[in-house]
Order: C-alpha cells, then structure tokens, then sequence
C-alpha cells in the first residue's frame, strides 16, 4: 500500500511537471521542421515494410496467380495505414504537449501537411521503384500494361 | 555427327509407332538439337490406334512449333522442342474388298493355268494366302516382306504413271524424293519389332525397297545413293496379351492370329536371320540390340476384351521403356559416326544390371555416360520439371490451363514479349505435357506416356520415386525442383520453409540471362517463349 501511493506521487510529479514545461511558441519552428523530418523517415519506413512485404509473398502457381495482386494490396494498405498512423501520433501525442494558444495553433496545420507530404512520398517512392525494378515484386504495385 | 546428315525416321507397325512416340517425348525434350527429321509412318492399318496417337503428337509437336511464316517452325538449339519434325504418312491399302487377302492381292486366279497358286503353294499356307490383311500381317513376316515390298513398288508405279495418286502415295512420293535428294547424307532409322507382324516384316525389305521405289519412281534414271546409311532396333519380345481362341480363329479371314506365347520363337528366328541374311548385313550400317529379360508386359491384363485385338482403332497399347531405349538408339545413330564406315553391319547392345527382380535404370543408361549422361539427366530433368510445374504446380492437369500460368506470371512481372501468344497455343502446350505426364479425369489419374513407361521399370527410374507419385494430394504438393535423388541438382530453396522452388524458377525466369539467346536460333515469338521457359529451368537445375 506504501509502495504504491509513492508511486501515484512519483507519476503526478512528473505529469505536473511536463504540464508545466509544454513547448512554447519559441519552440514550435523547431517541431514543424522535426514533423516533416519524421514524415520523411516514416515514409520511407512504410516503403522498407512494403518491400519487404512483398517479397514476402512468394509466387504462386495456377493459371491466374494470385500473388501480384496480394502484393498490391499489402501495398496500398500500408500506403493508408502510414498517415492515418502519423497523423495519430502527431494529434494523441506531440499536439498535447504544445502550450495552448499561439504555439497550438501555430502548429495546427502541420501534423496534416506533413500526413500529406508521408503518403505523396510513400505513392511516389513506390512509383519509382515499381518503375526502375518492373520485374522484381516490386514491380507488381504499379503493372505496365504492355 | 556431319553438319550436312539429313535425318529420316521410319517407324512400321505398332512398336514402331510407339517407338516414335517416345523419340517425339526425346524431341520435346530437346534431344534432337537443330535436326530436321523427316519421318514416315509405315502401316498396314490406317486407322490403327498406336498410328493415330502419334501421329496426333507428332501434329501437335508441329502445332506448337508453328510460326507465321514457317509451318512445324524452325530447327532450334539447347530448348525444348529444338528440333523439326515433318510428318509422312503412308500404309498398305488392304481395307478394300478387292485387295483384302494375299490371294486377290496377287490375283492368283487370274492365271489360267493355275500356275501362280502353284507357286503361291509352295511357300504360303492356304489360310496364310486367306486371312484379312487389314490388321497387319499377324506375325506371318515371309508373307509381309513381300507384300510391304510389293507396296512400296505399286506405290512407286502410282506415282511414275501420275495418274489418281492417293494422299498417302502422294506422302510417300515426297519421303522417297526427300531421301533420294540427301544423297549420301541421308541417315536412315527404322523401328519396328522383330518378333511381330509389320515391323518385322518390313525391316529386312525397307533398304532395298526404298532404292526400288527410288528407280521406278524415277523412270530408271535416279538410285538411292550407296553411300546413304540406315540403321535399325533389333527389338526382341517384351509384351503379350490374350491368346486368341477357337471361336474367333474360325471366324471369316480369322484363321491367322498372332500368338504372343510364340513371340520368344518368332524373335529367336529373326536374331538368327538378321544375324546370316548377306542382304540385311549389306544394306544396313547398325543394328541396336534391344531385349526384355524380365515378364513381358501383358496388354490384355485391365482390358475386357472377349477376343485377341488385331489391330484397328482399339490397338491403343501401352508405352514400355523398351521404346525409349530405341529412341535412345536412335539417338545414337544420329549423332555418331563410329562403325558406319564398315562393309557389313554393326550388332550393338548395352547392358544394364539386373538383379534380385530389380532393374535400376540412371541418367548414364540411355544415351551413353559421361557428357552424354548429363545432357540426358539435363534434357529429361527439365522437361521433368516443366510438367510438373505445368501439371501439378499450375493445375494443368485438373483442367486449368497450366502453361497459361507461366504466361500470365510473366506478364504481371512486367514482361510483355509473349502477350501475343493465345489462349489456344498455351492450351495445345498443356495438352501435350499431360499426354507426357498425366492428366486427371473425374479426380482420377490417367498416366500418360512417362508413367506409362516407369510402371514398366521394375526399379529406380532416373529420378527419385516421389516424382512418378500418382496420389493427387502428394501431387497438388509436389516440388518440380527436387525430382533427382542426387541433392546437388535440386534446385535453391526446394523443401526449405521460407522459398520453394517455383519461387526459384519463376526468379530465373525473371533475369535478363534467361531470356531466348540468338545462338538457341527461335524466331517465332512461342519458340521464344519455350526457350526462356527452358533457360530458366535449366539455370535453377545447376546441371553441368
């Protein structure tokens, strides 16, 4: 009972504390340039994922193979979990430590911006290496029509 | 092997026929690199069963090969289907009440002195000179020899008088014009039995009635040239099926049946005559030894048949790894020069250790070993592994259209170089490896000519037993690159948990190295597609 009542005092202390140190307007600059950093990386993330997902998925036999297809979709499903997760993160967990006010509406188009800049980097990544390695996996996420 | 050799085939009677179907499977495999092979199909019977079904394959052979501008296609090299087939069909026309027997054949009552019944007397029994000639000659070869020569001279006439030559004449004209054409090129290859009726009739007469026809053909002033060289199987008993009985030996023009409980006899006099006869010795270059020392096989086992089939459209018997070996010899002929240069005919034979009622056969027996021997154990493993990939993997045997898969795959990995390829070529190539194969009917497995042939081989069959499986289950399953029991030619990933070996296949089939080279001389886009379908199964295989 002792040990965790001076938990819940450890806990409230440290809540109260980053309370009081929300980022200020001074700091947002800093976090928007941070916020596309991250899409960027995030973006690329997803690609890795779905690249790796994609060569995953082994060729399948029959005489409509169902692999390409399951490879397109794994695609585009990460191609809209990747915003929908960074937008997530950017509003449950970076837009509460912003101080409220200038600073919270200063960065308040950001968090969408920069879930836009992830997936048109995603679509765009995909796109190229789908095109420059047509005959890998890849390839399959955007066919040629011959 | 002179680059110059000009090939011909010639297969008589119902061995002979099956024996052309395993050297088309040999073709298919690509055996028979950059040859054009010229073949006559040589029957009594024109709507004989075996006779249809090759000449069916052979016709799909061609179909495959077909390009715009070239019908059968074109010689390829190192691919599947490397090498042109031309079909020529031509068969003795018994099948007319005027010419049904060796009596109105010869016309024996003709003569009004009875002298050419005399000496018909002499050497034919009365119910030899009666029996109906339309099924063959029925193991009565002293009869067949000389109507399968007198065929081919009344051919020959036909076609010197030019006057309402028949189709099959007509055929038979261009094989003998082709022969005469090649000169001293020409390496000519029969098969046929020598204990049965129209093969073993045929083989001894073939050389000299070919020169005959040649003469009469062309008015006295054309000869095949003696320099042409022919070869031969010498191929002893290995099959039987049911003896005939009273009842349909007294039937009309019935009184002749063969026998297979003689066939061991008839084989025994063939080897002694083959073995003495000067003119068989002089005309022929090579004779490959060909025997069965284990239980013939007995066609009339699963069959209900009430009596012995003598031929027709119901003699659809079977195929034996005693054919195979005579492609093989075939094989042989044509692509070695050693003993041809001799007077009198070389007796070759190969053995193969048989013991304790097991006969394993590996990739080193077929063709010869060492360089030989891995061509074989590449050619034959490949076209292995197509089927299966084809068949089993792509469900081309379950009634998909497996070669189509193959296709569709290339084309969603952004290959586009066949999408001019229809539906009805992928459909003929599927077909053609389920006659190779197996298909399946009704959830029921029908084997086709390579199951046929393993269930003969009492013991290993070049590749691990798993392949020849026939359990539909272990088939849907089946992993086309671990077909040799040698581990270093499975392919990368096969059995391993993460790759299989389609993953691999389909990865080589993806390279830019796989894809036809202009040294394997394709030029129609489906002879290009079968090369890179080979290329790719070829570089997974890893066999040196």
């Amino acid at each position: 009972m002792k040990k965790s009542f001076s938990l819940f005092i450890l806990l409230s202390a440290i809540g109260l504390d980053a309370s009081a140190k929300c980022i200020g307007p001074k700091d947002v600059p800093g976090l928007i340039t941070q916020t596309y950093i991250l899409a960027v990386v995030a973006a690329i993330a997803f690609i890795l994922l779905a690249v790796l997902s994609a060569n995953l998925i082994k060729f399948q036999g029959g005489s409509n193979p169902k692999d390409p297809g399951k490879r397109r979709l794994w695609f585009w499903l990460l191609g809209a979990l990747s915003p929908i997760a960074f937008l997530l993160y950017n509003l449950l967990v970076v837009v509460p430590e912003l101080c409220k006010g200038p600073a919270a509406s200063k960065f308040s188009m950001h968090p969408y911006i920069g879930t836009a800049i992830l997936l048109v980097l995603y679509i765009i990544i995909g796109l190229v290496l789908s095109k420059t390695m047509k005959r890998a996996k890849v390839g399959n996420w955007f066919p040629s029509k011959g | 092997m002179a680059s110059s050799d000009k090939y011909f085939v010639i297969a008589i009677g119902g061995t002979g026929m099956r024996c052309l179907e395993a050297f088309t499977h040999m073709c298919a495999m690509g055996l028979f690199d950059t040859k054009e092979i010229n073949i006559l199909t040589l029957d009594t019977d024109a709507i004989n069963g075996n006779k249809e079904r090759t000449e069916n394959l052979i016709r799909q052979y061609n179909s495959i090969k077909t390009t715009s501008n070239a019908k059968g296609g074109k010689v390829n090299t190192d691919t599947f289907f490397s090498a042109k087939l031309n079909l020529f069909s031509f068969y003795t026309d018994y099948d007319n009440s005027e010419r049904a027997n060796f009596k109105q054949i010869s016309q024996i009552h003709s003569d009004p002195d009875g002298n050419n019944k005399l000496l018909a007397d002499l050497f034919l029994d009365e119910h030899v000179q009666d029996f109906n000639l339309a099924h063959g000659y029925r193991a009565q070869t002293h009869l067949g020899s000389y109507l399968m020569y007198h065929a081919f001279i009344e051919a020959a006439r036909s076609l010197q008088a030019g006057t309402n030559i028949k189709a099959h004449e007509k055929e038979f004209g261009e094989f003998i014009n082709m022969v005469y054409d090649a000169g001293g090129d020409a390496k000519i290859f029969c098969f046929g039995s020598v204990f049965g009726g129209t093969g073993a009739s045929s083989i001894p007469v073939i050389p000299k009635a070919i020169n005959d026809a040649i003469k009469i053909r062309g008015g006295d002033k054309m000869a095949l040239s003696p320099d042409a060289k022919f070869g031969a199987t010498l191929l002893t008993e290995y099959f039987s099926f049911k003896k005939p009985d009273a009842a349909q030996k007294s039937k009309d023009g019935n009184a002749v049946i063969a026998d297979s409980s003689f066939f061991t006899l008839n084989s025994q006099a063939a080897l002694q005559f083959y073995q003495d006869d000067p003119t068989v010795k002089s005309t022929y270059k090579k004779m490959y030894h060909i025997g069965w020392p284990i239980d013939p096989l007995d066609f009339s086992k699963d069959n209900k048949d009430k009596e012995t089939i003598t031929g027709g459209k119901n003699q659809k018997n079977p195929c034996h790894i005693t054919e195979f070996l005579c492609s093989c010899a075939a094989f042989d002929f044509f692509n070695s020069d050693e003993g041809l240069d001799g007077k009198d005919a070389v007796y070759l034979y190969k053995s193969v250790k048989f013991k304790d009622n097991v006969l394993n056969l590996n990739f080193n027996d077929f063709i010869g070993d060492g360089k030989n021997g891995k061509l074989f154990a590449r050619k034959f493993g490949a076209f292995v592994s197509f089927m299966h990939l084809a068949l089993s993997k792509n469900k081309g045997a379950r009634g998909d259209n497996g070669v189509k898969g193959f296709l569709n795959q290339l084309k969603s990995q952004n290959i586009h170089h066949y999408n001019s390829l229809e539906d009805q070529y992928t459909s003929e190539l599927n077909d053609y490896l389920k006659q190779f194969g197996y298909s399946i009917d009704q959830n029921a497995f029908v084997p086709g000519w390579l199951y046929q042939v393993r269930s003969t081989v009492p013991g290993k069959f070049v590749l691990d037993d798993k392949t020849y499986t026939h359990n539909l289950n272990e088939l849907e399953k089946f992993d086309a690159g671990m077909i040799f029991t040698e581990k270093d030619y499975h392919w990368t990933g096969a059995g391993s948990f993460l790759g299989d070996s389609y993953n691999t296949f389909v990865k080589e089939l993806l390279e830019v190295e796989t894809e036809p080279k202009e040294e394997q001389h394709c030029s129609g886009t489906n002879e290009k597609f079968l090369a890179h379908i080979y290329n790719a199964i070829r570089d997974s295989q890893k066999i040196n």
